[in-house]
């Protein structure tokens, strides 16, 4: 009975874990899905300067994407500012083989706010870079469910003003196909030019770099308790170490191993 | 010893010895450390045609841009899995489980390790561990495909799987600690009367310093592996950043064992170096004290470097200076050996014979493979070269250069004891010279293409290295063309070689004075030792006395 018992138990854990882990991701960014898929270019956002335009009216060449919110305290800024070194870093022209695209997932975020980070970004671009080709939008919640649905890009709101989620930039073709995911905030010239690159061919790739950077609430004393365990096992092999090392050492050759003949 | 075959009249050797199994049941069921040692020698040499031929689709697949043979994906599998079986199936355990096994009781006069049944186990515990490796391949989810170093977060969250590898992987481990223990164990109990720890061979000197890093190192890779896997199943939060945890503790942990595992790769071949030298210079190796005490030097500083592996990681800059400065501290008493080999065959009577080809080779590559070591140890050329071509040329000529080459020295030294043929050494020869052009021709390629940016893992580049990739791939052709003569030289030396002398090459160890093959119980008579391993003034008293 007790067997019995116990196997349910373990036949119902590892149910659980595997419909969690089945479950739709709920941070982060899902570009095995939608590698390939396309992009709605009817929905409409709000440009700095304050008029609403639809996405086929922005989208002229393969545009490179990137979702944040700007009034961000983690890792937006730090993904913008990356984005700005590769754009004067990388061997493609901007405006002539791509050109940029930032929209906030926040509803509450408005055109002046955008204007003053657009301004802001452009301002710190060593490359001259049009103001049409770096557009940040905002946009109404409709449309930014739809556009983030669309791009695999899942985050949830931490139940204050701020969000939990994740950096990407997703390069989009003139048809708006999703081409090419660039996960995380920092970005290698050499992989930027190859997503714009391909991405005029229309070629989909899948990203190359897969680790994902995180906007997380961070709690240090989480770490205590894997601190704590590492500390156990260390001390566990090191104490067991010098216990074998001390009783060889006293135990010495073991006198009937053999008796010895001859002298080499 | 005589130069003359030793009548097999008054002893058996291992080969013909019948005990209570016979046919195949005699080798697997054996508890003879020969036997078992002939068992992971055929074992290692076949996973490492696995990884050699997965490394040559790699390689056909970079021969043009985009798609050459496979789909991304394959790709991805291809170099994971040839770093799994490279180093987790055949350079970690190549030296110390191979030859260690079959000739450290030999060398230190004993008539097996301590613990036979244990030897037999953990010979049981590497192919089961190879085995799940090779299953992964065919179940659902595909090849793992998070690259040798597993990863986190990435290896929590690929589809792939992951977890049969890792268990694999964990006992390996398992088979890696038992073997360190049986080493430890039979060093200090089972040494012949007169076996000082001084007068130890070198090579004993490097199995016992590994078999240290082996027993300590192995623990910590083994639980962090269980904490991927319980994270994996249940979803604990340890390293996954989206659930608290910590991703760099991971690398932390990893590299924590498998820095340390470069050592144990790499101190047994040093070892095996150490008595190739002396035997065909016909002189005591220079400064015997320096290059066993080198062996611990570098077991020690060796555990405290882990953390380059992780400068671009995100760690503090105090941090990492501390960590390159203790990695170019490596570097002393790895020159400490090298300048006493050297120092060794100054002057010598030197008889350049083909496992003395091999460790020639050997030199050459690994100096450039610790030369190219100090570039990426140093921290800002590292902040360039970082995760590109030029680090898979550096642990190419480290690994590959320094171990495999000196595994294969190895098979060449003590091929005719083992098993008591001889090969063509012509044949030999010639296969190593197909094999340094090729490998210079694939590997020093990498280093160019990595210092122009070329970034390691990736299925695709752009047309400018093109060229070099060419050359690259034709290298690996010459490469492969070597390694296939030299194993077919041997097999067939193996069948029908001629009959090998108790001691070919001269040697004043304790192996070359026993008949080849070595009787059963090793010793016909048991040894008391007087004089160091390489005193080669006393050579016509010592090899008077035969065994």
């Amino acid at each position: 009975m007790k067997k019995l018992t116990l196997s349910i138990c373990l036949i119902l854990c590892l149910g659980a874990t595997k419909f969690l882990a089945e479950d739709r991701l709920e941070v982060g960014i899902e570009y095995d899905k939608k590698l390939g898929q396309f992009v709605d270019l009817n929905l409409s956002f709000t440009d700095s300067d304050g008029s609403i335009k639809k996405l086929k009216d922005i989208i002229k060449k393969p545009t490179v994407l990137s979702l944040v919110y700007y009034h961000c305290p983690g890792i937006c800024s730090p993904l913008l500012t990356n984005l700005g070194k590769v754009i004067d870093q990388a061997q493609v022209e901007p405006g002539k083989d791509y050109q940029v695209l930032t929209i906030s997932f926040d509803p509450k975020e408005d055109a002046p706010l955008a204007a003053k980070w657009k301004n802001n970004y452009l301002k710190s671009l060593k490359r001259p870079v049009k103001s049409e080709d770096w557009s940040f939008m905002v946009g109404d919640s409709l449309n930014i469910a739809k556009i983030t649905d669309q791009v695999g890009f899942r985050y949830k709101s931490d139940g204050k003003d701020d969000y939990i989620h994740s950096g990407a930039l997703i390069v989009l073709g003139t048809d708006g196909k999703i081409d090419r995911y660039l996960l995380g905030t920092d970005y290698l010239p050499f992989d930027f030019k190859m997503a714009v690159y391909e991405t005029a061919k229309g070629i989909a790739a899948p990203p190359i770099s897969r680790m994902l950077a995180y906007c997380y609430s961070y709690d240090p004393n989480g770490r205590t308790y894997v601190f704590n365990f590492t500390k156990v096992a260390g001390t566990i092999i090191f104490v067991g170490a010098g216990v074998l090392l001390l009783t060889l050492i006293l135990k010495g050759r073991s006198k009937n191993s053999n008796n010895g003949g001859l002298n080499v | 010893m005589s130069d003359s075959t030793v009548a097999s009249s008054n002893y058996v050797n291992y080969f013909d010895y019948k005990g209570k199994y016979s046919g195949i049941g005699a080798w697997l069921l054996t508890v003879d450390h020969k036997r078992i040692g002939l068992l992971y020698l055929f074992s290692i040499i076949t996973f490492f045609l696995v990884g050699m031929t997965l490394g040559f689709f790699m390689r056909l697949e970079m021969l043009t841009t985009g798609e050459t043979i496979m789909k991304p994906q394959t790709y991805n599998a291809l170099f994971t899995l040839h770093g799994i079986v490279m180093v987790f199936l055949v350079i970690i355990p190549g030296i110390p489980a191979g030859f260690g096994n079959f000739f450290l009781p030999i060398l230190i006069g004993a008539e097996d390790v301590a613990f036979p049944k244990w030897n037999l186990t953990s010979w049981y515990l590497y192919t089961i561990g190879g085995l799940f490796v090779i299953v992964s391949l065919f179940l659902s989810g595909g090849p793992i495909d998070t690259g040798w170093t597993f990863y986190a977060p990435y290896s929590l969250r690929t589809g792939t799987q992951v977890i049969l590898p890792l268990l694999g992987a964990f006992i390996l481990g398992f088979s890696s600690v038992l073997t360190g223990l049986n080493f430890i164990v039979t060093v200090h109990r089972l040494r012949a009367p007169g076996m000082s720890f001084f007068k130890m061979p070198l090579f004993v000197w490097s199995l016992y310093s590994t078999a240290w890093i082996q027993i300590i190192g192995t623990p910590i890779i083994g639980i962090t592996i269980l904490l991927v896997i319980v994270e994996r199943l249940f979803g604990v939060g340890v390293f996954d950043p989206a659930m608290g945890g910590d991703p760099i503790l991971f690398q932390h942990l990893f590299w924590i064992y498998s820095h340390p595992a470069v050592y144990i790769m790499i101190l047994p071949a040093m070892g095996v170096v150490s008595e190739i030298i002396p035997t065909f210079s016909r002189r005591t190796i220079f400064g015997y004290t320096a290059v066993a005490m080198s062996s611990l030097a570098i077991a020690f500083v060796g555990t405290l470097v882990w953390g380059h592996h992780m400068f671009t990681s995100g760690m503090s800059d105090e941090s990492r200076w501390i960590y390159s400065f203790l990695t170019f501290i490596v570097a002393l008493p790895s020159g400490v050996k090298v300048f006493n080999w050297v120092a060794t065959m100054y002057k010598a009577s030197i008889k350049p014979e083909t496992p003395f080809l091999f460790v020639m080779a050997f030199i050459f590559l690994f100096s450039i493979g610790g030369l190219t070591g100090l570039t990426v140890g140093a921290l800002a050329t590292d902040i360039h070269l970082h995760d590109t071509y030029f680090v898979v040329g550096h642990f190419h000529y480290v690994m590959f250069g320094g171990t495999m080459f000196i595994f294969f020295a190895g098979l060449h030294y003590w091929f005719p004891k083992m098993f008591g043929r001889m090969y063509n050494a012509k044949v030999a020869n010639t296969a190593l010279v197909f094999m340094v052009v090729g490998f210079n021709m694939l590997y020093f390629t990498f280093f160019i293409l990595g210092y122009l940016g070329m970034p390691r893992r990736y299925y695709d580049y752009l047309p400018e290295f093109h060229n070099l990739h060419v050359v690259a791939t034709v290298g690996s052709w010459v490469m492969i063309t070597g390694i296939l003569i030299m194993f077919g030289n041997l097999f067939i030396a193996m069948k029908k070689g001629k009959k090998a002398v108790a001691n070919p090459w001269g040697g004043m160890t304790l192996e070359w004075s026993i008949p080849s093959p070595p009787p059963m119980t090793n010793f016909v008579k048991m040894p008391t030792v007087k004089y160091g391993p390489y005193d080669y003034e006393h050579y016509e008293e010592v090899m008077k006395n035969e065994h």
